[in-house]
């Protein structure tokens, strides 16, 4: 859990800034007063911090608060946030796109229609308030978790993969495999064109061996009819 | 600190008859009022704005509820109460010195606060509420001030409701031993010297470094708490220990 004074610290520069970039949109102005008296509080998942806000007719107080009794509870890791900031259409981030709601759904929804009234990128506005040296700071530790975390799975995969393969030999390289399909593969249509020409073989065995018989047949009748008509 | 034998008190490092403190202290925020938020600035380098911030995001205030907010003088928590528990909740801001309440209530109205706050000159000795009147009791850097502070804890557990909460923001003692010199040096050669330069009274500050001296420290604010009924007491430390918040529930 972060310093209480430190994270109120940032919490009051935040505030400033977000009431700073409220007073200078006079769209957001206005359709704030659609959440006058609204509390909505955001949980985030990788810091197990959670932030409320409260929204007035002019302004939103921002706290660091537990037990707050929040109309919507907003559940998502910083970088689900950020790219809400950052998104031109929130909705296809804010519904269940790595954030979770619980509470007053209509809210979420007017709060997302709020949110498309700042067309701005959060480091663009971020930027005019805190300085380009800080945003960049903030933009790089917000995503470095996320590179950090890719590039340890990228490595553990390969690591992995590389052990099981030419360490242990448990499983066999992905070349040896491939290689493996291919003969597979051949193989049956190999035994396909044999079952082909053995069905073959065998429709023309049978074709001569009923040849055969019905030839073989014949004298033994003219023999019998011959000697049935001497008896006559 | 308080001596009921000889009916004597602590004003700074000075002992005076007990019934004579509440005056003194009287003069001095009857002095300091009109400078008290710059002062308040200038002294914490505006720090003292993040402790009460802390305080108010330990309160556990919603909407709906009711607040008293004692000795609150210029009104900085009473202003964010106010917003948190809208138009259906209410804070009182209670201060024994009226040029203290009377700062306080023109800052707020000029804020255009007026819809949920009500203002009441009151001792915290003896808060003149009925009981189970208030969700929340805040009393930020005044306990020190207070004469005879077990009574006044006394009727903050009278007037809160039962599972009400007790926020004490005060300024405490440091666990740092060089954290403790530099705090000294600063408190009682700096402090009185910027009292004098902005607001013309040296006195003033130099009374509300040594009433920091004098308070009760954290476990023996605890142990005054526990003494009033309250249950659930903890404290905790801001700035190394130079301010302390202490939280109580009536049960």
């Amino acid at each position: 859990m972060p310093n209480p004074l430190f994270s109120s610290a940032v919490l009051t520069s935040l505030e400033t800034g977000v009431n700073l970039l409220i007073r200078s949109h006079p769209n957001s102005l206005q359709s704030l007063s659609d959440l006058n008296g609204k509390c909505i509080q955001f949980s985030l998942v990788d810091f197990q911090h959670k932030i409320t806000l409260y929204f007035h007719a002019e302004r939103i107080d921002l706290y660091n608060q537990d037990d707050a009794h929040a109309n919507l509870i907003i559940t998502g890791s910083l970088r689900d946030f950020l790219r809400l900031l950052q998104s031109r259409h929130p909705s296809e981030v804010l519904f269940g796109q790595g954030i979770s709601l619980t509470g007053d759904i209509e809210l979420a929804e007017q709060f997302s229609l709020w949110l498309k009234s700042f067309p701005v990128q959060w480091q663009h506005w971020f930027a005019q308030v805190a300085g380009e040296d800080l945003t960049q700071t903030l933009a790089r530790i917000a995503n470095q978790p996320v590179d950090q975390f890719q590039r340890w799975k990228q490595n553990s995969t390969a690591t992995c993969s590389e052990y099981l393969q030419e360490e242990i030999r448990l499983i066999p390289a992905n070349a040896e495999v491939i290689k493996f399909a291919d003969d597979v593969d051949q193989l049956r249509d190999a035994t396909e064109r044999l079952e082909a020409r053995i069905a073959i073989v065998h429709s023309r065995l049978q074709a001569s061996i009923s040849k055969q018989s019905s030839s073989s047949d014949m004298p033994f009748k003219k023999a019998s009819s011959t000697r049935n008509t001497e008896s006559e | 600190m308080n001596n009921p034998e000889n009916k004597t008190t602590d004003f700074g490092f000075k002992t005076i008859p007990t019934e004579e403190k509440v005056t003194h202290v009287a003069h001095v925020f009857d002095s300091v009022a009109s400078k008290y938020d710059l002062m308040n600035d200038l002294m914490s380098a505006g720090i003292h704005r993040l402790w009460k911030r802390v305080t108010i995001e330990r309160s556990g205030a919603k909407s709906g509820h009711k607040v008293l907010d004692i000795a609150g003088g210029t009104g900085d928590l009473t202003r964010k109460f106010s917003r948190i528990v809208g138009p259906t909740g209410q804070v009182v801001l209670a201060d024994i010195n009226s040029s203290m309440l009377k700062v306080g209530r023109d800052k707020l109205i000029n804020q255009g606060i007026v819809d949920n706050v009500s203002y009441v000159q009151a001792n915290a000795e003896c808060l003149p509420f009925s009981d189970h009147s208030f969700d929340i009791i805040t009393i930020a850097f005044g306990l020190r001030n207070v004469t005879d502070k077990q009574a006044a804890l006394n009727s903050m557990l009278r007037v809160l409701k039962p599972g009400g909460r007790l926020l004490i923001l005060e300024f405490s003692k440091t666990q740092n031993a060089a954290l403790t010199q530099i705090y000294d040096v600063y408190s009682f050669n700096i402090l009185p010297k910027i009292g004098k330069l902005v607001a013309q009274d040296e006195d003033s500050y130099r009374y509300l470094a040594e009433s920091i001296r004098m308070h009760p420290d954290q476990e023996t604010l605890i142990e005054m708490m526990q003494d009033a009924g309250f249950i659930y007491c903890r404290y905790e430390n801001m700035t190394r220990g130079v301010v302390a918040l202490h939280t109580g529930i009536k049960p």
